[in-house]
This record gives structure tokens, C-alpha cells and sequence, in this order.
């Protein structure tokens, strides 16, 4: 029996934004138990970060987890921003698609999903409401409120449960939720190591932390300076489509299209838009609400015939180089560390984007796998690290393409080094909603590749340097043992005193006469000292850059080794080459050795 | 004779102990003038080795490597080195010998020692070249001892005077320090060296020696250093011509030229070592074509020697190039031995008369 159409569309409906996530949840990143925590952690402290900011204020955030049960957790995450005005609160961490980053600007957050994410999550799991305490200042007054409430899918809104006032200090938000079917781990994709990217991303930043174990970490701030708030730019017209256009011509008060298109798009001079009529043979002194989508379309198809100026860069905020590295060394204390910031450029034609990269050496850069200190790559996108679908993510594929041992690392894998790269744009290209991964987009591979590669020679020049310095003190010390026995040993041979040769010393170590006796009278230090570095430096030939060190320094030693000779040494030692294969040849016996001269 | 004898070891010795104790004044008077001290060790690549046709025996050529107390991979080589020269010095002294094997096992009681043998027996043979002096000069002997030797000769060795008539019917032994042994009488008109103990102990049977009043040299295969220094001295201090028989291959007629006309790796020691007045009495090819010797057909390894020594220095007489030539053509080859198909006397009695007479 057929249905009629009627009774076939009884059942339909309309699905809120928050009963569509709680079906999909996965979308906005809540998959497996581990990046289910991380994510939260994300929403909740990138909320933070951008409300502090636009505040003038240095974000400072405590965090405390606490195991309930197995897989239960509460996380209170508290900051010291505006804070949100009473009315605001339930439809910030309520109803989902709402916020104010909906703009051309280079922020953390774009979509208004976070915190009501978490919240969804939060009921999805435990049934338990979210308690939110909120301080704002209001009218020259500090004003607080305390409100637990839970969110109406139905409606994607928030439901009030619970409503206090009280009179706050200083201003900020702190939220508490319940969470299961999530964990803390210390893994490369868990909280903790979250919280230790954000913090060379965000090195203005201060967080604390109490994790599951009661353990407390403090990250204190590198930097002590607000970054400097991003500006919104007008889109470019590259970056425009035909229906973007419809949209903003029946949304203007502008009489005319010719001044909705100066008015809302960046670059868009006279001498372009007479450019746009010629091109499109359409009169932009039309009425905007009248425009047809053929119309449209082919004014976009012109954008994309002409040349226009690179969008703006005003809006771009860097970390920049001091302050990356002022965060890679508060948490990394690394032996060397380079960064660069490369010049704005734009993808797709029209949308401008920074690349920044840092490379750290040595110390705690690297990650700790086993016992074994492992290379580790950091992905930023607009200061928030990136911690999942590093596969298909645009920095992953440019860091591959790099040839490592061009720059001294013969294994990339297994060195203590921390590959820092951010991009910075008003519009990261993520490849999900997950917003994990950066589309990867030929110029910003480019881009990643060039900074990362500059950053890679000059550490290439630290660890040539440092390998030079290591030979030069094995070759001092090769000397320093020889010299004195041969002088003793070629005395006895001559049937002579010993004679005076600290200044053939001096001569064959390449060090100053001074340096040679001075070390003798304070040798105590000296020793200990020497000691150290050479202890750190056979650490790191064992561990990390074998293949680097350990041969060259080998060969330097070994007397048949070929690097370095002039000409006699070359005379001399294919003499020795040659007499070795002469000397192979003839290993038989004396009365066996009929082919002795085959040589 | 005995007086001259013993002049000669004297001389040589103070030579040697002179020359050792020269690698070190030269080292320290370099320091004393503050300058970084170097030392020439000529060169004893193949490169460098260079056949004399004068002498006819193979030289060193005159270039040679610097050792530099300021180069990082040199320095270890000198420090051995000197070690090394004030161990020989000391056995000069006291007159003893050590062997390598000996010298490589004391020197682990060095400063700087050596890591395996095979560099301890380099840098012997850098301090052999630098000082033109050998081995046996510097106390230092061969493992191996020498040949066989049966005749009417007396030898001094230390205090004990050897008949090597009276020696059994294995005779003599040459001693790795036959630098060290004097002759003393002899009665002979020739010498005579065979390759194999088989030939040997036929020719004693035969009473070879008193036949054609000859030494008898059993070679065992490749002459060791003690067997070439002894032939020498017998060619040179007793001016008695040396002859020798082998196998009739490339193998044995390369024996007859080491003995003749030295190796190419002891280039630096030959003017000791090569007897450059020796003659090859057989077996040649043209033995193997008169003598209808029984043969064994050339095998692929023999040509490709045959050739190589074809175009070696030391085989350019027309002679070799012949013999060789012959060889190859005919493409046998014969063992000492096979003279034996005419009965076991017939080596001595007809072969060696007619070969002697040829060559004299």
C-alpha cells in the first residue's frame, strides 16, 4: 500500500544546529576518548584567549581536571577575561552557531560551535548541567553571577536551573562540567601535551594546571605583552564567488553596485571597477537589489581574469621570532634554536596568509618515546596547535618533502629536535570542521618549505660548528697525550735530555702558549668544565646524532682516514693503500709465496 | 777472513745503532728550534718502486711521504715509530733478536701501541725504509727459517762451529739471523738451489755435491728473506756462482727471479736481498721440448702468469722472453721431478752436467 505524499511528510521536521551535532558529534571533533578531552580543552581555552585579548588583557588560565570514576571526569577551567554578561552566558555555551567571530579577521575560534560543544557533550555523557560563574564589569562595577542550567537540544537553547548573584574581585568565567567516555593522557594527542603547544604558541600566556593526580603544573608567560589585536579586512575579490556577491546585494543599504563593491571589498579602485564594466560588459551603477545571478556571475568570472593588488596584510598578526622563541625556550630550554617569519602572501589568489617557523635543538626539545629522544613537529594555525589529522595536513606534506640530510640530519626520526610552524590568516583552509589539518594548498606548502628550510641551515651551521669544536678538542687532546711521549721517547732514542716543547705543543694543538699554561695553573675548573661538555657531547653522539659525529670524528682519529690531507699526505697515503693490498695479497706463507710480486 | 767477518758485523751493527739513534736526535733538534718536527719515510707504493737496470734488481724511487708530529693522523704513526726504533735500538745493544710477532706482543707496553699486527708490521717496515736498513740490521727477524743447505761448508754461529756435511742428511738450516753467522771454511765451486726437499735429498743421494763440488740448497718453494740473504752472501763474500733449478712453470721460474732479481715489495731491502749474478739452470721450455719431459698440460691461471711475467721488468732479457714465449706455445709445463722417467740418477748424472756446462 503507497503512502500519499501528505502522510509521508507527517514526520518531517526541523533539526536545530544542537540536535544535528548531538547526532553527529564527531564532527565537531568529539571521536574517541582521548581527543574527545583534548577538544574540549581546545574550545574552552581559545574562548579564553580571544576574550582576553580583545580585552587588552594577558590571559591567564587555571585548569583543574579531577577523576571522578573511570572515564568520569569534571574540568573547571576558569580565566581571568572580561568575563560574559549575565545575558550572554546560556547563549554562548547554549546555542550553537552563535558568536562573533563571523568576520574576515584572523582569530582562533570562527564558528561559534566550541563551548556549546562542550556543553552537548558534557549532557551527552552525564545527564549533569553546566555551572558557569561569570564577572563583567558593568558601568564602572564589577557584577557576578553563578548559573547552572542545562541546554534544550529541541530548541538550541540554554534551560536555567539554577541563578546567584555575587559580588566578584576581578573579572573572568570559570566553568565547570562533567564529563565520561573521554581520558587525560600524556600521549602526543592528550591534554597535557595540548596545553604545553599552546603555550609556545601563546607564550603571553600563563596557565595552570592540576591534573587527575592532584599534580600542579604552572606554565608561566615568556612574553609580557598583549598581542597586538588583528584588524578585519575587507575581503579580496579573488577570494569572492558569485554567490557571495548576491548575498551582499541584498543585504546593502548602498544605492548602487559600484559603491557595495568599494565599500565591502578590499583593492577595488576606479580604474578597476571601469576594468570590471569593460570586462563585463555590465553597468555597475545598477541598483544592487537588481542584480541578476548571471550578472553576478560574470562579474566574478571577471575577478578572476584581473590583476589586483595582494589583499591587505594590516590584518595579519604574527607571534613573530622573539616571542616564539622567548615561548621555545621557557618550555624546550633547547641548545640552539632558530625562527623566521616569512612575508605575507596570498592563497587562492586572494587570501593572505604568514608562515612562521622555529626550529629547537637539544635540551627538552624533541619528545621523549622509550628512553629515546624523538624529533616532534608542533602545527599551529593562528597560534592553536594543531594536534590531530597531521597526515593530510599542508605542513606535514611540506616538512616531507624536505631532503633533512641536506641539513645534517641523516635521521630525522631520532633527534631531539621540535619543528615549530604557524600559519597565520584570516582564513586557514582547514580540511573539517574538526579543524585539525590545513588544506594543502601549493603556496602555503611553498611557504612552510622555504621558512622551514631557513631555520634548517642554520641549524645545520650549529651542529657543524659544534662538530668542528668537538674535533678541534679531540685533536687538542690527541696532542696533548702524543706529543709529550714522543718528545720523551725520541730523547731516549738520541740519548738527550728532554727539551722544552710547549711551544711545539702550541704550535701542533693551534692554541696559544698562554691558553696551554694557563690551563695548568687553574686546571681544577678547567677540568670539570671540560668534562661536562665533553659528557653532553658523547650523550648526544650516542644518542642522537650518531651518523653525524661519530663517523666523521672516527675518521678524523684514525690514521688512515683520507679527510683533510695535503699533497704529501695523499702521496703518503696511497702508498699505505697500495702496501695493504700488497700485504693482503701476501698473507700465505713465506714458502708458499710464489705470487708474491703480483702487487 | 774471520777477522774481516767480524769487522763487517761490528761496522753493520754501529751503523744500525746510529742510524735509530739519528730518528731521534733529528726529532729533537727540530723541537729545540721550536719547529714541528717531521720525519721522510720514503714512499713504498707501487708507484714509487722502480725496477733498476743497473742493478737489476727492483728500488725504491725517490719519493716519499712526510710524517708531521702536527698532523692528527701522523702523529700516532711517529709515536710507534719511535717506540719502536728505541726497542731495536735496545735489541742492537744487547744484540739479540726479537721476532715481529715478539716485538707486536712488547708493545703493548707502550704509550702508543699498536691496535693489530698487521700495523706493527708497517710501521716496521716504515723504520726498515726510512733508515735504509733492514729488518734483520735492526734485530728484528722473520718468523720463518731459512733453507736446507748440504756441502762442504763450515759455518760459525755464535760459539759452535756447523759443518753442513755433518749436519745430517737434511743439512743446514738456515737461520733467520744469518746476518749473524760467519763462514768459515768451505770447499766448493758453485751453488746450486732447488725448489722442492724431493730434489734435495735426490741430489744428496746422488752425491750431487761432491760430483759437480757444489752446495746443495733445498729452497722449500718461495725463498724466505734468510735463504735470499744467505744466497747473496755466498755469491758476493764467497764468490761462488749460484745457480738455480725449479719446477718448470711460471711459479718456479718466478722463484728463480725473486732470488735473482728481488720483489717488488722488499724494493727498500733488495741491495741485500737480490743476487743479481744467479743464474736460472731450469727446468725451461725448451728442457721440457729436448728432454721429452713427461708434462701436464699449462692450466688458465698459468698463462695469465706466464703472460704477466712476460711483460714484467725483470724478464726483458731475450732469454725469458723466449722461454716464456716457448712455454705458452707449446702450452706444457714439467715438474724438477719428471727427469726421473730416465731413471732417478739421470738428473744428476746427465741433466745438471749438460745445464751447467751451457751456463758456464
Amino acid at each position: 500500500m503507497s503512502q500519499q505524499a501528505s502522510e509521508l511528510f507527517d514526520n518531517f521536521q526541523e533539526l536545530t544546529p544542537s540536535e544535528f551535532f548531538r547526532k553527529n558529534k564527531q564532527m565537531l571533533g568529539f571521536t574517541g576518548k582521548i581527543r574527545s578531552l583534548t577538544i574540549v580543552f581546545h574550545e574552552l581555552i581559545t574562548n579564553s584567549f580571544d576574550a582576553a585579548e580583545e580585552a587588552g588583557i594577558l590571559p591567564e588560565i587555571e585548569i583543574a581536571l579531577k577523576r571522578v570514576d573511570k572515564d568520569h571526569y569534571v574540568l573547571r577551567h576558569s580565566d581571568n577575561g572580561p568575563g560574559i554578561p549575565e545575558s550572554y552566558i546560556m547563549k554562548v555555551y547554549c546555542t550553537m552557531f552563535a558568536g562573533s567571530k563571523f568576520r574576515n579577521i584572523q582569530s582562533r575560534g570562527q564558528q561559534g560551535l566550541g563551548c556549546s560543544g562542550c556543553v552537548l557533550l558534557s549532557q551527552m555523557t552525564t545527564g549533569e548541567p553546566a555551572r558557569v560563574k561569570s564577572a563583567w564589569e558593568e558601568d564602572g562595577e564589577f557584577k557576578g553571577t553563578d548559573l547552572e542550567f542545562k541546554m534544550d537540544v529541541k530548541k538550541n537553547k540554554g534551560m536555567l536551573l539554577k541563578r546567584r548573584k555575587y559580588e566578584p574581585q576581578n573579572t573572568g568565567v570559570c566553568i565547570e562540567l562533567d564529563f565520561k567516555d573521554v581520558s587525560y593522557s600524556l600521549a602526543e594527542q592528550g591534554a597535557f601535551e595540548y596545553i604545553r603547544r599552546t603555550m609556545i604558541g601563546n607564550p603571553h600566556a600563563k596557565i595552570t594546571f592540576r591534573d587527575p593526580t592532584g599534580h600542579k603544573y604552572i606554565f608561566n608567560r615568556a612574553a609580557d605583552v598583549v598581542p597586538i589585536l588583528p584588524k578585519e579586512v575587507l575581503p579580496h575579490p579573488r577570494d569572492i564567488t558569485a554567490d557571495d556577491l548576491i548575498f551582499m546585494a541584498k543585504h546593502t543599504n548602498k544605492r548602487r553596485f559600484r559603491s557595495l563593491l568599494t565599500s565591502s571589498l578590499s583593492r577595488m579602485s576606479n580604474k578597476r571597477l571601469n576594468e570590471i564594466e569593460e570586462i563585463s560588459g555590465i553597468d555597475l551603477n545598477k541598483r544592487p537589489k537588481n542584480m541578476k545571478w548571471e550578472e553576478v556571475e560574470s562579474i566574478a568570472d571577471a575577478f578572476s581574469k584581473m590583476e589586483f593588488m595582494a589583499p591587505p596584510t594590516s590584518g595579519l598578526i604574527p607571534i613573530g621570532d622573539k616571542q616564539i622563541e622567548d615561548g621555545m625556550k621557557e618550555i624546550l630550554e633547547p641548545e640552539f634554536i632558530s625562527t623566521t617569519t616569512r612575508k605575507p602572501v596570498t592563497y587562492r589568489g586572494g587570501i593572505a596568509f604568514i608562515i612562521e617557523a622555529s626550529i629547537a635543538y637539544g635540551g627538552k626539545a624533541g619528545r621523549l618515546v622509550n628512553d629515546q629522544k624523538k624529533s616532534e613537529v608542533m602545527r599551529f594555525a593562528n597560534r592553536v596547535p594543531l594536534t590531530f589529522d597531521q597526515g593530510s595536513c599542508a605542513i606535514t606534506e611540506a616538512l616531507k618533502s624536505i631532503d633533512w640530510k641536506r641539513y645534517g640530519l641523516k635521521d630525522l626520526d631520532n633527534v631531539p629536535l621540535t619543528i615549530f610552524v604557524n600559519m597565520i590568516s584570516t582564513q586557514v583552509p582547514y580540511l573539517s570542521t574538526g579543524k585539525q589539518s590545513i588544506a594543502p594548498e601549493p603556496e602555503i606548502i611553498h611557504e612552510v618549505r622555504q621558512a622551514t628550510m631557513k631555520v634548517a641551515r642554520k641549524l645545520q651551521k650549529h651542529l657543524k660548528a659544534k662538530k668542528t669544536a668537538k674535533e678541534e678538542a679531540l685533536r687538542s687532546k690527541i696532542f696533548e697525550k702524543y706529543v709529550p711521549v714522543i718528545i720523551r721517547e725520541a730523547a731516549i732514542l738520541a740519548e738527550t735530555e728532554v727539551p722544552e716543547f710547549q711551544d711545539v705543543l702550541a704550535k701542533v694543538t693551534r692554541r696559544s702558549l698562554a691558553d696551554l699554561l694557563g690551563e695548568k695553573t687553574q686546571n681544577k675548573e678547567n677540568i670539570v668544565d671540560s668534562e661536562n661538555s665533553e659528557e653532553e657531547l658523547k650523550e648526544e653522539l650516542d644518542n642522537n646524532v650518531k651518523d653525524i659525529n661519530e663517523d666523521n670524528i672516527k675518521d678524523n682519529i684514525d690514521d688512515d682516514a683520507e679527510d683533510e690531507v695535503n699533497i704529501e699526505d695523499n702521496i703518503e697515503d696511497n702508498s699505505e693503500n697500495i702496501d695493504d693490498s700488497v700485504e693482503k695479497g701476501t698473507k700465505r706463507k713465506d714458502t708458499q709465496q710464489t705470487f708474491e710480486d703480483l702487487g | 777472513m774471520t777477522k774481516v767477518a767480524k769487522n763487517r758485523k761490528v761496522e753493520r751493527k754501529k751503523l744500525s745503532y746510529n742510524k735509530l739513534k739519528g730518528l731521534g736526535e733529528e726529532i729533537i733538534e727540530d723541537v729545540a728550534k721550536k719547529d714541528i718536527p717531521t720525519l721522510k719515510v720514503p714512499s713504498r707504493g707501487t708507484s714509487n718502486i722502480v725496477y733498476d737496470d743497473v742493478k737489476r734488481y727492483f728500488v725504491l724511487g725517490d719519493r716519499y711521504g712526510k710524517r708531521s708530529l702536527g698532523n692528527v693522523k701522523q702523529i700516532k704513526k711517529i709515536g710507534q715509530m719511535v717506540h719502536l726504533a728505541n726497542f731495536c735500538k735496545n735489541l742492537v745493544e744487547i744484540e739479540k733478536t726479537a721476532t715481529i710477532r715478539e716485538m707486536y706482543y712488547v708493545s703493548e707496553g707502550w704509550d702508543i701501541g699498536f691496535d693489530n699486527q698487521q700495523e706493527s708490521n708497517n710501521v716496521g717496515e716504515d723504520i726498515e725504509v726510512t733508515l735504509g736498513m733492514s729488518r734483520e740490521d735492526l734485530g728484528l727477524m722473520p718468523e720463518e727459517d731459512g733453507a736446507s743447505v748440504y756441502g762442504s761448508i763450515v759455518f760459525q754461529e755464535g760459539d759452535i762451529e756447523i759443518d753442513a756435511l755433518k749436519s745430517g742428511k737434511s743439512g743446514y738450516t738456515i737461520s733467520p739471523t744469518i746476518d749473524e753467522v760467519e763462514f768459515l771454511d768451505h770447499n766448493v765451486e758453485r751453488v746450486i738451489a732447488v725448489e722442492t726437499m724431493g730434489m734435495f735429498h735426490r741430489m744428496v743421494q746422488e752425491n750431487a755435491y761432491k760430483k759437480f763440488n757444489t752446495l746443495i740448497v733445498g729452497l722449500k718453494g718461495q725463498a724466505a728473506r734468510a735463504t735470499r740473504r744467505f744466497l747473496k752472501r755466498v755469491n758476493e763474500e764467497l764468490n761462488l756462482p749460484v745457480y738455480v733449478c725449479n719446477d718448470g712453470d711460471p711459479w718456479g721460474f718466478h722463484i728463480a727471479m725473486v732470488i735473482i732479481s728481488g720483489s717488488a715489495k722488499l724494493a727498500h731491502v733488495n741491495h741485500d736481498l737480490a743476487t743479481p749474478n744467479a743464474k736460472f739452470l731450469g727446468v725451461t721450455a725448451s728442457d721440457i721440448v729436448n728432454y721429452e719431459l713427461p708434462t701436464d698440460p699449462l692450466k688458465e691461471v698459468d698463462i695469465l702468469r706466464l703472460k704477466e711475467l712476460a711483460s714484467d721488468p725483470r724478464y726483458q732479457d731475450p732469454a725469458w722472453q723466449s722461454e716464456i714465449k716457448k712455454m705458452i706455445k707449446i702450452g706444457k709445463k714439467a715438474e724438477q721431478q719428471s727427469f726421473s722417467k730416465y731413471g732417478l740418477e739421470y738428473v744428476v748424472d746427465t741433466y745438471f752436467p749438460e745445464k751447467l756446462e751451457m751456463l758456464d
